[in-house]
């Protein structure tokens, strides 16, 4: 799952750790799901989309191995 | 209009396993260093620690040390989230599948050191299964 969270924490210009704060989970997470080492739940997928008023789709996308 | 949305029953414990408060992790390592008290006591007022004296200050020993690390492994950590459960839930699976390998294997290298091919003690698999599952924990959560 590949997901847009990097680009757009830099528009907004946010850390990682102000992400992980506005949805409650650890910078840790965050991380990992950057790399793309983790994918989140529906819940958490949405929370952090919500943060970038954009859909889930727009952050989130699936590649060749899913 | 009618929402499109079904309604689930919202569950407060979605992921939640009944992990101890924080605190625990203290709690178990003080529980740890208590282990040895029992010993040192007898040490320090010369009770011989021979035959079934040594046999019940091993036991207490054995289970203190066991509770201690129970509640380290059990506590929550400072920031409990969706990927430690998932860190958590593999760890549980290294250390169930651990306790299937040692109980297999344990017999055979017991054999080797001519000790009684069927002597195992469930207070050895316990204690073993907590340190694999402490063990990959703390790796998983360092390599996040």
């Amino acid at each position: 799952m590949k997901n847009s969270i990097r680009v757009e924490r830099a528009k907004l210009n946010i850390t990682q750790q102000e992400l992980a704060d506005q949805v409650g989970v650890s910078r840790q997470t965050i991380n990992s799901i950057e790399a793309e080492r983790y994918v989140p739940s529906t819940v958490l997928a949405i929370k952090i989309s919500n943060v970038f008023k954009m859909t889930v789709n727009e952050i989130f996308q699936l590649d060749n191995e899913d | 209009m009618e929402s499109k949305f079904y309604t689930m029953e919202k569950r407060k414990n979605r992921n939640e396993i009944g992990l101890l408060p924080n605190v625990f992790k203290k709690v178990g390592i003080a529980v740890m260093l208590l282990a040895f008290v029992p010993a040192v006591i007898a040490k320090a007022v010369n009770i011989p620690l021979t035959g079934a004296n040594k046999e019940l200050f091993r036991l207490l020993t054995m289970n203190a040390f066991i509770l201690g690390l129970l509640f380290i492994a059990w506590a929550k950590d400072k920031v409990e989230d969706e990927l430690t459960f998932a860190i958590r839930l593999k760890a549980m699976g290294w250390s169930f599948i651990w306790a299937i390998l040692f109980v297999i294997i344990k017999p055979f290298v017991n054999m080797l050191f001519n000790d009684p091919v069927a002597d195992m003690k469930s207070q050895e698999l316990v204690l073993s299964m907590l340190f694999v599952y402490l063990l990959m924990y703390y790796m998983q959560k360092k390599g996040r």
